[in-house]
């Protein structure tokens, strides 16, 4: 669906796209307005298939890990995770608020695909990703509604994403109207005129958008008007920044800060956070392991500054990969594509401490009963086989996404689980 | 069984008729072998008339303007023939409008025709999805009878359709052939479907309908059956929007264009000289701009986009990525790094000649593909030239110096084509930088690269072809890139090419006869070219020759400028028949498709003539259509949701609007003259464009941090642009050409004097013009709307200076005291420190109100 498509859809359900909103008005002051305060969706992508058998679906032994004998998988309550890196730390602190899924059949080997049917439940190109719905849902508006760090961030043109650059660049744009952006008092143009230059300006977009009859045009012109409604607004992020912006080398945790500023200052309604380099088909152990750790020690990190924002209460952090790895070693001491791969969903809005799914002595998909949730045999009657579909279903309800928006991408799923 | 033949509320009139008329190869009788595969066995078997009226939102409404209210002119059959021949002139969208039979009787809506049941249903679910991955030219079926063609070949449904009208007689093992081999029964490609499944079903419909076809669904009286006839009304017949889209004139199109292949704008003689000669006079200056070198930065640009090459063109990182054992002098400009005793330079020096020689070592193979542009060749040139472009501080670096080569060895502006001793050239596939982009590991085998040639330079995505779910029994196999199907669906077109590059390393070295490939299972080749061993030294050069001579060469490049140049992705087939939108996004798909199929081919017959290409694209409606002929009949519920593939409306890239910025004040958006530019560095990735690194494809959407950069580039421009400008002499000016920055005070009433405002209007067109390209009269509604600005503005600075709490002085970052380059002060007179009537500070309002403008920012 395209963004026009999705103008006429606002329309019927009552949305404004490409016109001015009654919460993020241009002329409203940064007090004024209202900020979004409802759930905040994060993605955090490990870019090029994860092992899942060193994370949440520990598979122990020479064979499958090398690293670790099966005795030795530790657990966190329900949670059974593999005894390396991060993910003590990680699972220990987080098990109550973690759901983790298994086996999860991504249908592909394909690193597009992966990426696009793990993030979006989709297949075909262009679908938009869930960070991208939920914005498009709570804030489409917002000056910054989907914060992108990166991974599969399409939109289908439902709504702008935001690349920040960093914080120096946001600390620059943040205040347009001054000389120097730490003194208040020296301005380009007064505040009167600077808000006649934009009156008129937006009486002039209204006037060029009436005579436009080519649709490119008509688009442009609405996503400018939507891009000015919170000119003054994106000052608040700036208050919001932590003094310093991370600079540990995880590149989580800058993207992290950025995410949960704009979280905090109501300006965003989702973010994606990206860490690639998980496509380790060679000497796998000694790659992989390292990024698997700043994955989980970037969201311990995101979770804590949720906290420190006090904006946790808020947070619905979901973590996937393209797919999995296969369960062995190649000839380079690698390990190449595997569709089967598990998702975890953190938040305290959710009830946590859960598995959900498996997979079985091949690393192949259990299957699911819808009803019990607990993991059967393949061809048990009635039970279902997980897909990304299954879990996107599932999201998309818990972040609020409307059954007249979610009609923009169906996934149509012919047997859905409840799994959150 | 899965049967579409009825549906109700669909109508659908037939192609097969031109099916039946498209001459298809198909194999000769009898079998041929499919991989693994066993024998078969052969049995018996209107047009709307556009309106008075052209719709445009080129420009706002200026009665008085000619040729119209915003120089737009509809198509002109009697002009010159501009460019390659355009295909957008007379052919149709390939599929059928909805017809209206007339005297009441209607088509069937519960019929659905043979060509609308494979496009709608059996391509797009089965066949495309499923098989085409190995039943193509290159795929591992292409032995195979069963060889279909990609949505992107003009007729693949009436060429595929009658592909397997060929095999539905056939039977293997009792059954339909076409049922048979997908359900695992002697098929190299095992199971891809069961018995009985939506594709099984899908399948036994078509060949249904081979049996007893259903050519074209007839008339019928009373369509739903209940007495009543259907009362909806009946869009237009309109064979072409295409032809009823009004282009923006050929000064309008120079305007653009300039600004989009050089950044800066056409001066008067230019303009004249289009206005006066029209489309003809339009292409003789597309052509001269061409010519520029400003066109060639340009071209440099949208290659790095590809290649993404500049990532290295930091510091010395280029120079850092050539390897010590075969460039052993690459640092021979460092005395710190080669020894004291080779050079007398100073620090300056060297670092200067690092800056330079990384510079150019980085840019390697974009210099070689301006070059070939710049000395009108063909473009294929730039994947089988058999030298390298450098400067000379770089040909240093690589050994690869010449006495006497470069007249000015100090110029790093003079390239020049040089051969790397010790290295095979196959144009920027060996070029060192590319291979470093795009590396090789031990156990990818050059995969990667192989990947990004069919990507690059064949528009073919080669995960694409295995975007069908994986069967993970199918994948349990020993070397299952071998010998699985589902891995060897891609492996097979792959490999091969990953192969002819095994004698470079992962960081580039050239080691012929040190195989750094492993994978006998796939040797060396392209498509059903075997590479043959002879030619193991020179496996690149064997490849290029065969890339270049495949039609995708092509296609890959006009992909590339057509996005480049308006801004948009070339539309994909679309891939979900259940969409509602699916029909109308096929029609769009194939529409453009054909367009750019022919400009594909002509650039083929124009000996690959980049330059032809552009100008070809340029004169298109996808970049000059500003509004249709035509009225009502074109409003989105009928037929004009079709203009939406045509036209521009993007925002400029930041290079682009950082040069537009420079062509149009004269100053670039910067802290200070000798900074960095804010849209080419800190803002380069927040207002959407790409480091080469991490972040590589272009945001194309407008955000609120792009806003808020907006809003702070026009401020801080006006802040320096107006007093600087007001401080030239009038001749020399560039925004205030009418007005004085002193003569605008205000009446007891808030008016301007007659004089002074008519003097304000006349600047207010050219600004208008200026910076937004509209043309305009001086009592238009939006100069009135822009002189309201100004004289509010006036009025609010008066005040606040006759209260005192407005200063009559400038910031002194917005003050003209000194010329913004040399820093040279200006005599007393010139400078603009104080401004006691606030004009100066009101010209900077509408200055600021014209760059966050729609048209400023956006193409």
């Amino acid at each position: 669906m395209q963004r026009r498509e999705f103008i006429k859809l606002c329309g019927a359900i009552g949305l404004a796209v490409g016109a001015p909103s009654l919460s993020w008005e241009r002329g409203v002051s940064a007090t004024e307005a209202t900020p979004y305060t409802g759930t905040f969706l994060v993605s955090v992508d490990a870019g090029g298939g994860w092992d899942t058998t060193m994370l949440c679906d520990p598979r122990g032994g020479a064979m499958v890990n090398g690293m670790f004998p099966e005795s030795a998988i530790e657990t966190a309550g329900a949670i059974r995770y593999a005894p390396i890196g991060y993910n003590a730390a990680f699972f220990q602190k987080h098990a109550s608020r973690l759901t983790v899924i298994n086996g999860i059949d991504t249908g592909t080997n394909n690193h597009d695909v992966g990426k696009r049917v793990s993030w979006s439940g989709l297949t075909r190109a262009g679908a938009p990703c869930i960070s991208a719905l939920a914005a498009a849902q709570h804030a489409p508006d917002a000056p910054m509604a989907f914060v992108s760090g990166g991974g599969y961030d399409n939109t289908d043109g439902l709504v702008a994403r935001t690349r920040t650059g960093g914080a120096t660049a946001l600390v620059s744009v943040a205040y347009p109207n001054r000389l120097d952006v730490n003194n208040a008092q020296r301005l380009y143009h007064t505040e009167p005129t600077l808000t006649r230059i934009l009156d008129a300006q937006s009486q002039r977009l209204d006037r060029l958008s009436t005579s436009a009859t080519m649709p490119r045009r008509a688009e442009g012109m609405g996503e400018l008007q939507t891009a000015r409604l919170g000119t003054k607004i994106m000052a608040r992020l700036t208050q919001h920044l932590p003094a310093e912006i991370d600079t540990s080398g995880n590149r989580l945790r800058a993207q992290a800060q950025v995410a949960m500023a704009a979280c905090k200052a109501g300006i965003a309604a989702s973010a994606n956070l990206s860490l690639t380099g998980f496509d380790t088909h060679a000497n796998h152990d000694a790659r992989h392991v390292p990024l698997l750790t700043q994955l989980l020690e970037g969201v311990d990190f995101l979770y804590d500054e949720a906290v420190r924002q006090g904006v946790a209460d808020r947070l619905l952090v979901v973590m996937a990969s393209d797919f999995g790895r296969t369960p062995g070693y190649n000839a380079g001491g690698g390990k190449d594509h595997w569709p089967i791969s598990s998702m975890m969903v953190l938040s305290e809005l959710l009830p946590g401490g859960r598995v959900i799914g498996a997979t079985d002595g091949s690393l192949d998909a259990m299957h699911v009963d819808p009803s019990t949730l607990a993991a059967v045999p393949s061809g048990t009657a009635g039970s279902v086989r997980l897909t990304p579909a299954h879990v996107h279903e599932e999201l998309r309800r818990v972040a609020g996404v409307s059954a007249s928006l979610a009609a923009a991408a169906p996934l149509n799923v012919a047997d859905p689980v409840t799994l959150l | 069984m899965h049967d579409t033949r009825s549906r109700s509320g669909t109508r659908r009139a037939s192609l097969l008729a031109a099916l039946l008329t498209v001459a298809v190869p198909v194999a000769a009788a009898g079998c041929q072998g499919v991989i693994g595969d066993g024998p078969v066995e052969q049995v018996e078997g209107g047009e709307h008339p556009p309106g008075p009226d052209a719709i445009s939102d080129a420009d706002i409404y200026e009665p008085d303007a000619t040729p119209g209210p915003d120089g737009s002119v509809p198509p002109d059959p009697t002009a010159p023939h501009v460019g390659i021949d355009h295909p957008w002139v007379n052919d149709d969208l390939g599929l059928p409008w909805p017809t209206e039979t007339g005297g009441g009787e209607q088509v069937d809506p519960d019929c659905v025709d043979d060509i609308t049941f494979f496009a709608e249903t059996a391509w797009p679910t089965v066949f495309a999805s499923q098989c085409l991955g190995c039943h193509n030219a290159d795929g591992i079926a292409a032995s195979s009878r069963h060889v279909l063609v990609d949505a992107y070949q003009e007729d693949h449904l009436q060429t595929n359709l009658a592909v397997l009208a060929s095999l539905a007689p056939l039977e293997l093992d009792g059954q339909p052939l076409l049922l048979a081999k997908p359900t695992g029964v002697q098929h190299a490609g095992g199971k891809i479907f069961d018995p009985g499944s939506d594709s099984y079903q899908i399948l036994e419909e078509l060949l249904a309908r081979f049996e007893s076809p259903t050519l074209q669904c007839e008339t019928v009286e009373d369509p739903g059956g209940d007495g009543d006839p259907d009362p909806t009304p009946q869009p237009p017949t309109v064979a072409r929007v295409a032809d009823h889209l009004t282009l923006m004139s050929p000064a309008d199109t120079l305007r653009v264009a300039t600004l989009s292949l050089t950044g800066r704008l056409p001066d008067e003689s230019e303009t004249a000289a289009v206005e006066a000669g029209g489309e003809a006079a339009l292409q003789t200056a597309l052509r001269a701009l061409l010519e520029e070198e400003a066109f060639y930065g340009r071209v440099k640009e949208i290659y790095n986009d590809l290649l993404l090459t500049n990532l290295y063109d930091v510091d010395d990182n280029a120079i850092e990525l050539l390897d010590l054992r075969d460039f052993p002098n690459r640092f021979w400009f460092d005395l710190r790094r080669v020894g004291s005793g080779q050079t007398n330079a100073t620090q300056a020096e060297m670092d200067a000649a690092m800056i330079h020689g990384n510079h150019s070592v980085a840019t390697e193979p974009l210099e070689l593909i301006a070059h070939v542009v710049r000395e009108n060749r063909p473009l294929t040139e730039i994947l089988t030239a058999d030298y390298a472009v450098m400067n000379a501080f770089a040909a240093r670096s690589y050994d690869a110096y010449v006495d006497g080569l470069w007249t000015d060895p100090a110029d790093p502006e003079e390239h020049h084509e040089v051969r790397i001793p010790g290295r095979e050239h196959a144009g920027v596939l060996s070029s060192i930088m590319f291979l470093n982009r795009f590396p090789n590991t031990n156990t990818n085998l050059n995969r990667h690269r192989a990947r990004m040639v069919f990507h690059k330079f064949l528009a073919t995505d080669i995960l694409a072809i295995a975007e069908r779910p994986i069967d993970l029994d199918s994948v349990l196999v020993d070397d299952p890139t071998a010998n699985a199907p589902a891995c060897t669906v891609c492996h097979s077109v792959m490999d091969p090419v990953a192969a002819t590059f095994r004698s470079w390393t992962g960081n580039g070295r050239y080691i012929p006869g040190a195989s750094h490939w492993s994978n006998a299972a796939f040797p060396p080749g392209f498509g059903s070219d075997l590479m043959p061993p002879d030619e193991v030294h020179n496996s690149l050069r064997w490849l290029v020759v065969r890339l270049v001579a495949d039609p995708r060469f092509a296609t890959a490049t006009v992909n590339l400028w057509f996005e480049s140049l308006t801004g948009y992705k070339p539309l994909l087939p679309p891939q979900d028949p259940s969409d509602p939108e699916y029909a109308r996004e096929l029609q769009l798909f194939q529409a453009q498709n054909a367009d750019l199929q022919a400009l594909a081919n002509d650039f083929i017959a124009s000996n690959y003539d980049l330059k032809a290409l552009i100008e070809a694209i340029i004169l298109s409606p996808y970049f000059r259509a500003n509004g249709v002929s035509g009225g009502d009949a074109f409003d989105d519920s009928q037929v004009g949701w079709q203009l939406q593939i045509y036209g521009l409306g993007r925002p400029l890239t930041p290079v682009q609007l950082h040069r537009k910025i420079v062509g149009t004040l004269g100053y670039p958006y910067r802290s200070n003259a000798s900074s960095r530019d804010y849209l080419t560095g800190i803002f380069r990735v927040p207002y959407g464009g790409i480091n080469s690194d991490d972040v590589i494809d272009r945001m194309r959407d407008f955000n609120g941090m792009m806003g808020n950069i907006a809003l702070r580039m026009a401020n801080h421009m006006a802040c320096i642009a107006v007093p600087q400008d007001f401080a030239q002499p009038t001749s020399q000016r560039l925004l205030f050409p009418v007005v004085e920055r002193t003569a605008a005070t205000l009446s007891v009433s808030g008016e301007l004097e007659p004089a002074t405002e008519a003097a304000v209007r006349d600047n207010l067109v050219h600004l208008h013009s200026w910076l937004l390209g509209e043309h305009l009269t001086p009592g238009a509604p939006e100069i009135d709307a822009t002189l309201s600005l100004f004289i509010s503005t006036l009025a609010e600075g008066q005040a606040a200076l006759a209260n005192g709490t407005a200063n009559t002085s400038l910031d002194a970052a917005c003050r003209a005291s000194s010329n913004y380059w040399s820093g040279v002060t200006y005599d007393a007179s010139s400078q603009v420190v104080d401004d006691p009537n606030y004009a100066v500070r009101a010209w900077m309002a509408v200055v600021s109100y014209m760059l966050m403008d729609y048209r400023f920012l956006h193409q």
